[in-house]
């Protein structure tokens, strides 16, 4: 083969090795985004499934959150303002998880409507600011909107 | 007016003027740097909600734009390139890519160490990180196909055509936090009417950025001066200008 | 002695005023290891595209010069065999003369 064929030949399997991994990636996430999304409500009228893989999406309910003495086990209630879940999980949360957060968990609710999380992600706002001024605006009652939580799902504002 | 715009297809004219803003534009984004790393991490506040974590914006945002803008410049420059022949506009356009996939680069490792204290995950597979990625893609496909042929000229016009297709992407990922719901947060900055982010933290932030673009042409200007170089080393006035030693 | 005591006692209170805050500041509130790594990745990745850009720059001026040079060697070279045989040629000439 002369060189030129051999580099031709290489850009087509180079090509085709692109096209292949982004058409993966693309399943991939298209995979995933599949996942279905419940909210709290939906699980409450019996509309989630069981021992299926699925998203849950809420804010945390104040003073909910329970965390074992040892260990990474972590308890807490998840609330759409009309209905809770309660969710437990193991290991390490992300920092923006606190009470009155929006967050999205992923897992499967097992038979006593407990939802087992593998997953527990954090979304945060587009806002940044000193935590004076945070203070102040909510003081005012001028807090711009908080993150949807409903991460997949058509936001929801939870005002 | 036209002649004007011919000017910039003369490459002794652009070889001068690349040679003559160059080194100053460089030292202007140095102070920059300098200012906006010093606002942005000494004196700019924590934020509310992420402590100091949210410093990593002031890297995370400028390279993010940057890796579309140049893909832009890199797309425009192809078109001309197609369209009107104009070599100069290939030089660019071939200049900008590893730039381009740098600034991509920065901007995917960045946002995966600033998701992972945050969101909680190194990555997820949401619509503006995943359409982000096929950027980086995009940008390695050009210079892989730039480096597959053997003859210049066709390599010029198959890698023109890549980067006009891939342009597609650039509104993708600019709207993909509003068309999706995405884990990543919507634009903080492009409200104009209400920048939501307090002005301690916008302008180290907008010195970033600026700092940014003018490196990218800094680097782009010394680049544009080797591509000319190579494209017309039979010109007479490239052997005056490597004998007068001022190259 | 007394302006002494005030001198050593003020470098003191400095001193760890200034290290404190300068261990505060690399800690980033306990994000240090993040915020640094983002920074450091930045910084390598675009400090090595100008090092990068301007060398091969170098390189290609010398590339230019020395074919330059090369060329004119050559054409140096030519021009003197050139020479060189139209004198053997009027030599030659010469001697059949």
């Amino acid at each position: 083969m002369t060189p030129a064929r051999k580099k031709r030949l290489a850009l087509v399997v180079l090509m085709l090795l692109g096209v292949g991994l982004a058409t993966t990636f693309a399943l991939n996430a298209f995979n995933k985004n599949i996942l279905y999304f419940f909210s709290p409500s939906q699980i409450a009228s019996g509309e989630a499934p069981v021992d299926q893989l699925f998203r849950v999406g809420g804010m945390v309910v104040d003073g909910s959150v329970n965390r074992s003495e040892e260990g990474l086990d972590v308890a807490f209630e998840l609330s759409d303002t009309l209905h809770q879940v309660n969710v437990v999980y193991t290991g390490i949360l992300p920092d923006l998880f606190r009470e009155g957060q929006g967050i999205v968990a992923i897992g499967k609710l097992d038979t006593d409507g407990l939802f087992v999380a593998e997953t527990v992600l954090a979304k945060h706002d587009e806002n940044y600011m000193p935590p004076e001024v945070a203070e102040a605006l909510k003081k005012a009652g001028k807090m711009p909107g908080t993150a949807a939580p409903g991460y997949g799902q058509d936001s929801v504002s939870y005002e | 007016m036209f002649k004007w715009i011919h000017k910039f297809g003369s490459p002794p004219f652009v070889y001068r003027l690349c040679r003559g803003f160059g080194p100053w534009i460089g030292w202007l984004c140095l102070i920059l740097i300098i200012g906006g790393l010093y606002l942005g991490l000494v004196k700019a506040p924590a934020d509310y909600e992420q402590g100091d974590s949210y410093r990593i914006i002031f890297i995370h945002v400028p390279a993010a734009w940057m890796s579309m803008f140049v893909y832009v410049v890199m797309a425009i420059a192809s078109l001309v390139f197609l369209v009107w022949r104009l070599k100069l506009a290939d030089v660019v356009a071939r200049a900008s890519a590893p730039i381009g996939a740098s600034f991509t680069f920065i901007a995917l490792a960045t946002g995966s160490i600033w998701g992972k204290p945050m969101w909680g995950a190194w990555w997820v597979w949401d619509a503006r990180l995943t359409s982000e990625l096929l950027l980086l893609f995009l940008y390695i496909g050009y210079i892989a196909l730039r480096n597959a042929f053997d003859n210049q000229n066709a390599a010029a016009r198959a890698a023109a055509i890549l980067a006009l297709v891939g342009v597609i992407n650039i509104p993708v990922i600019h709207y993909s936090v509003e068309w999706w719901n995405t884990l990543h947060q919507p634009a903080t900055i492009a409200k104009f009417d209400k920048p939501s982010i307090h002005i301690s933290m916008l302008i180290p932030l907008l010195m970033m950025v600026l700092a940014f673009q003018l490196l990218y042409a800094h680097n782009l200007m010394t680049r544009i001066r080797t591509g000319i170089l190579e494209r017309e080393k039979r010109a007479r006035w490239v052997g005056e200008l490597l004998e007068s030693g001022r190259v | 002695m007394n302006v002494r005591n005030v001198h050593v006692g003020w470098v003191n209170y400095w001193s760890q005023d200034v290290s404190e805050s300068i261990r505060n500041f690399f800690a980033m509130g306990g994000y240090g290891g993040f915020v640094w790594s983002a920074y450091a990745i930045t910084f390598v990745v675009l400090a090595a595209n100008l090092i990068f850009t301007n060398m091969s720059h170098k390189r290609m001026i010398a590339k230019l010069r020395r074919e330059r040079a090369i060329d004119s060697a050559s054409s140096k070279v030519s021009q003197a065999s050139h020479a060189a045989d139209e004198s053997t040629r009027s030599a030659q000439q010469g001697d059949v003369i």
